[in-house]
């Protein structure tokens, strides 16, 4: 096999990077399917969706509380119209830094917005979300990089 | 030397070389030998010690007034360095001893078991078979002849059979006596000292608490045994008095060695996380449970650190955290970044087309890809694939699977009967959409395309701005 760079645990699980890639090649084919939108923004957007999507629904995330996180935000996202701007929230969320803790180091808050659903988690699995959030990340970025060169070559 | 002769014991004690003796032991080795020539003529008028016969065989010779002591302990580590070579010819006279259950649990006892825990653990000629160190069954005894020896070797091991003995046993005339034994084999064995453990070890095996602290008051009034033992044993007034669910985890430190001793004792296997008070800290329940979630981050911030690419060179969790949040954030620009190329690819991108923009080789693993007939799409609408039919099996495995589609089972089957492909694809394609199309390398490939470098994790952004 001629591997570029093994990367450390990028494949010890293939039917999930394989799962992955199926549902973003589905819905691709399904967002080239649609009527397709003048709106360049509308269809990144919809790739961009569609990305987190595959990335939420693959077998080895399943089980993960930052897919569920993803989710749920992806669908707070497409129930946004997206001609709107500002989008009128009933409810005033007020984020306060419940989870933090003294001995955490001072860039945690960060890396809790960063990694969807992480505002809940203590810092502890905060880390091993954001392990397996790095890791499907990862995975989605090779995977679109080498449909563009794809499709572009 | 070789005193054969009970007779010539004290001789043998007081030709004792003590200043062999490791350092930090010579404190307890010379107390030792005040008890040893104190207590020797004491010694010879106990009939037990002519007797020959394995001591340390036997269990129960430790006292059947100690009842049964019947745990056995996993090995008698008696090594205990230094040139303890005057001991040695006393071994077969003391060791063999099998009447020990005349011996009434006394002073004496506990001087003897103390000078049984200065003899060198070497095996030496005609020693050995009489005295089968690995045979020992008394923890007691072992704490006893452990005591005496290297402090800080041992010590742990002494704790665990005083643990033992004092958590463990649920005969009342077995463990106090013993235990008294035990402590002074532990400490250092003054006469004063031994009278004084003797009377609060008189209470029953019950009264763990009340013996372990007492003994551990006791201990801490010795002078040698402190650097080790006080921190020892310590540890186990002080988790008692806890009822929460880190006594499993304490009563493991205690039982088993701290973290710099060398003994070889097995964890009991307890339904607790296993947790080992290290030397040198705190054993309380909070810090140790502070501990194992350091050590739980850690462990995580590790596993982030071959994850994320450039994270090796630092150290420090601090630092590593900026990698890792500046890593994350790129993966998300750069799948924002991917996702405008594709939308502007996309419309160009007509999956009829698909089979002319690949390469002719890349066709034939694409087309199960392309067969329409496969149930890709989950909303039930056929997908306007050319249907190059190339593969007949991928394809019968698709037809025969029923529209709502399960995942696992028609995919997996799916990728696993997709045929080789060529070797340019399979160099093309990185490593996940190998696996996706489980494609098969041939050696003669042609020249991979310079977009397919841009894999590389840390590279992928600069490429892309590369290109541009």
């Amino acid at each position: 096999m001629n591997r570029k760079n093994p990367l450390p645990n990028s494949n010890p699980n293939s039917p999930n990077s394989s799962m992955q890639a199926l549902h973003f090649l589905q819905a691709l084919a399904r967002i080239a399917r649609a009527a397709p939108k003048p709106a360049h923004s509308a269809r990144t957007r919809q790739i961009r969706h569609a990305a987190y999507a595959s990335m939420a629904h693959s077998s080895r995330s399943s089980r993960r509380t930052w897919s569920r996180a993803l989710l749920h935000r992806l669908r707070q996202w497409q129930q946004q119209r997206p001609g709107r701007l500002l989008t009128v929230r009933r409810r005033v969320r007020i984020v306060t830094p419940i989870t933090s803790r003294p001995e955490e180091p001072a860039r945690a808050e960060t890396l809790r917005q960063l990694v969807p659903g992480g505002r809940g988690m203590e810092y502890c699995n905060l880390l091993e979300e954001t392990a397996d959030y790095v890791q499907c990340l990862r995975a989605q970025v090779q995977l679109m990089q080498t449909l563009l060169d794809a499709f572009s070559s | 030397m070789n005193c054969g002769e009970p007779s010539v014991l004290p001789h043998c004690f007081l030709n004792l070389n003590w200043d062999q003796s490791i350092d930090p032991n010579s404190q307890l080795d010379s107390a030792l030998t005040s008890i040893v020539s104190s207590n020797a003529p004491n010694l010879l008028s106990q009939s037990e010690i002519s007797s020959q016969s394995h001591y340390v065989g036997t269990s129960g010779t430790i006292g059947t007034s100690n009842g049964s002591l019947t745990s056995p302990p996993p090995e008698l580590n008696l090594s205990m360095g230094g040139g303890r070579s005057g001991l040695m010819p006393m071994l077969p006279n003391l060791v063999s001893m099998n009447h020990l259950d005349q011996f009434q649990p006394d002073h004496g006892f506990t001087e003897r078991a103390a000078r049984l825990s200065c003899f060198d653990g070497r095996n030496y000629p005609g020693f050995g078979t009489q005295f089968d160190l690995a045979s020992i069954k008394d923890k007691r005894l072992e704490a006893a002849l452990l005591g005496g020896g290297q402090v800080t070797q041992l010590l742990d091991k002494a704790q665990l059979g005083i643990s033992n003995v004092v958590n463990g046993r649920e005969d009342s005339s077995v463990s106090d006596p013993v235990s008294g034994s035990g402590q002074i084999g532990l400490a250092v064995p003054s006469d004063n000292g031994v009278r004084k453990r003797k009377a609060p070890a008189k209470g029953k095996g019950k009264e763990t608490q009340k013996i372990t602290e007492d003994k551990g008051s006791d201990t801490k009034r010795c002078k040698s045994v402190e650097s080790n033992g006080t921190q020892e044993e310590a540890i186990k007034p002080k988790p008692e008095p806890n009822g929460s669910v880190s006594t499993g985890t304490a009563e493991n430190s205690n039982g088993a060695k701290s973290k710099g001793k060398d003994t070889k004792l097995p964890e009991p296997p307890k339904d607790y996380i296993h947790v080992r008070a290290r030397r040198g800290e705190a054993t309380d329940s909070h810090s140790l449970a502070e501990r194992v979630r350091r050590e739980k981050i850690s462990q995580r911030m590790k596993l982030l650190q071959d994850l994320v690419p450039g994270c090796n060179k630092v150290v420090g969790k601090a630092v590593m955290l900026d990698e890792i949040i500046n890593y994350v954030q790129s993966l998300q620009r750069q799948v924002e970044f991917l996702s405008m190329k594709l939308a502007t690819v996309n419309p160009q991108l007509d999956f009829n087309n698909l089979p002319s923009l690949l390469p002719k080789d890349m066709q034939q693993a694409c087309a199960p890809l392309l067969n329409p007939s496969f149930p890709l799409d989950t909303s039930g609408s056929a997908l306007p694939f050319s249907s190059s039919q190339q593969q007949g099996n991928p394809l019968h495995f698709v037809s025969s699977s029923p529209s709502p589609v399960d995942p696992h089972n028609t995919i997996d089957p799916f990728f696993n009967a997709v045929p080789d492909a060529t070797s340019q694809l399979g160099a093309f394609w990185h490593d996940d959409l190998q696996n996706v199309v489980q494609m098969d390398m041939r050696p003669n490939h042609e020249e991979i395309p310079v977009s397919s470098q841009s894999f590389s994790g840390a590279m992928q952004q600069a490429h892309m701005k590369m290109e541009l």
